[in-house]
């Protein structure tokens, strides 16, 4: 595992504005970014700037409106590349920052289609759970994600997989969304642009990102008190930017202070081109074995 | 989602507002279906929501009866929907106390339906000394009570067969009766079919009401 060689890409729209690759002759650009992706209601959020791109490339990314952004990060070496973020982008703009000349993204994690997207509706008594998870979703603007597997054996906490009486919703899709989700013990979250459905204190996904000092691991992870209102204990750990770290993900840990499988609840990324930063801050906690 | 603002304050003024536009307490509704079998409206809302949006219709509401009385709701009419504090469908079905079946939380599903609150538009007759209860299957109203009444109204038609009763007695005692046996056979013939007709209306309930009527 080959982690010296750093790789990068970023797309806004549909230009690719920086790449690993560079072009013979030309100075590489230089780029920092900084993620966080959390299992909450909030959208993740991305802050990434990039210096001297050409006066022309600078005026037209500007001229968008609210493009699409993707960051892709890892190393050189093939399997060790991830997409850790795509979003909205809300704010692009360029500033001077000494000689250089940075152009700035603001972005959020299906922000802008989620926050907008609004419902009216009526279920009619006995409307499935899944069916009104199902529908909400598709209205919220995002990829449907895992939404029709998970949702597929949801029930409310009584047992009961309809709702009775019908269901009249209203207002924010996401609203909705939550509400439904925490009617029926599911916990929602958007990751990359598609929400993430997944049993309340369970991760999304089983397969699990082995984290050692051999495979990124950065340091000795650290242990928290138990949450004396939720009961969690949880770990912050750091590693190097390598793939499988997002919120709902299980990592094995193998280090000297901490063992054991633990779920992703909290991910910051932050990368430079120009500095030492190319690090993923973990927030884990323990979760409910299948 | 927490609101963007420019300060600390527009952000808190922001979200309250947010919040508060989420938590639905009363709000005028009108009654655009009835289901006799499980006494529950389907209301719609008559009022749009903050983007301007129209509400969802809440089915299965239940219909609040002053004093528990019941009738059959009538399309169309109006009043309030009394929005519930949580999800009250596992007491409503079971009529035991029970744990709210979502996490809805002052939402317009979670609504009661009060009928009686009308527009000012409404050109019902305005009574100032009777109730009013509407019953447009019967082509009108019922009006109860009137602040002057103390004795229960009698149906007209026994009024004037009484009150014909009444005629023939005192036409009777008016007259000077020589000759009894004649007298008492004129009031046999004068008075048996007033009679016949009071017994008659009696037996074919001509004299309830086609407006109130008691049951066993």
């Amino acid at each position: 595992m080959n982690l010296r060689d750093r790789y990068w890409e970023i797309t806004v729209g549909t230009r690719q504005i920086a790449s690993a690759t560079t072009t013979p002759g030309k100075r590489p650009l230089s780029a920092a970014f900084e993620v966080s992706k959390s299992l909450g209601r909030e959208p993740n959020r991305a802050s990434l700037k990039i210096a001297n791109l050409s006066r022309s490339t600078r005026e037209s990314l500007e001229q968008l409106e609210e493009p699409e952004i993707q960051i892709r990060a890892g190393y050189q070496e093939q399997g060790l590349q991830d997409t850790i973020f795509v979003g909205d982008t809300q704010d692009i703009y360029s500033a001077r920052e000494g000689p250089d000349i940075w152009t700035m993204f603001e972005s959020e994690d299906g922000g802008s289609s989620y926050r907008s997207a609004r419902l009216a509706m009526t279920f009619e008594p006995g409307a499935l759970v899944r069916t009104v998870i199902q529908t909400i979703a598709g209205a919220m603007g995002v990829g449907i994600g895992n939404t029709a597997a998970v949702a597929s054996s949801a029930t409310l906490e009584n047992g009961s997989a309809v709702f009775a009486r019908g269901l009249a919703i209203e207002g924010p899709a996401w609203r909705s969304l939550d509400t439904v989700c925490r009617s029926a013990s599911l916990r929602w979250s958007v990751q990359n642009g598609v929400l993430q459905l997944r049993q309340q204190n369970a991760p999304a996904e089983i397969s699990a990102t082995l984290l050692s000092p051999s495979t990124g691991l950065v340091g000795s992870p650290a242990r928290g008190t138990r949450d004396p209102r939720t009961g969690e204990v949880s770990v912050t750990a750091q590693a190097l930017i390598i793939p499988g770290f997002f919120p709902g993900s299980v990592v094995v840990l193998d280090s000297t202070t901490v063992q054991g499988s633990w779920m992703v609840h909290t991910v910051r990324y932050t990368g430079s081109t120009t500095a030492n930063d190319w690090y993923a801050e973990l927030t884990l906690k323990e979760y409910d074995a299948a | 989602m927490p609101p963007r603002g420019n300060s600390l304050g527009e952000s808190l003024t922001a979200l309250l507002d947010d919040r508060a536009g989420q938590i639905s307490v009363i709000v005028p509704g009108q009654v655009v279906g009835w289901d006799n079998s499980t006494e529950t409206a389907t209301v719609r809302p008559l009022l749009l929501d903050r983007a301007g949006a129209q509400r969802p219709e809440i089915q299965q509401c239940p219909v609040v009866f002053p004093g528990g009385a019941y009738w059959d709701i009538q399309v169309g009419e109006t009043g309030l929907l009394l929005v519930c504090d949580e999800d009250f469908s596992a007491w409503w079905r079971t009529e035991e106390i029970a744990a709210p079946e979502t996490r809805q939380n002052h939402a317009i599903g979670n609504a009661v339906f009060i009928g009686g609150l009308r527009a000012s538009t409404d050109t019902r007759t305005h009574q100032t000394d009777a109730a009013i209860l509407p019953k447009p299957d019967l082509g009108g109203e019922v009006l109860l009570g009137d602040s002057g009444a103390t004795k229960a109204a009698l149906h007209e038609d026994l009024l004037t067969d009484l009150n014909t009763f009444l005629g023939l007695l005192r036409t009777w005692g008016g007259t000077n009766h020589a000759n009894w046996a004649v007298a008492s056979a004129a009031f046999t013939a004068a008075v048996t079919p007033a009679i016949n007709a009071l017994t008659a209306g009696i037996g074919l309930g001509n004299y309830q009401s086609p407006s109130v009527k008691v049951e066993d």
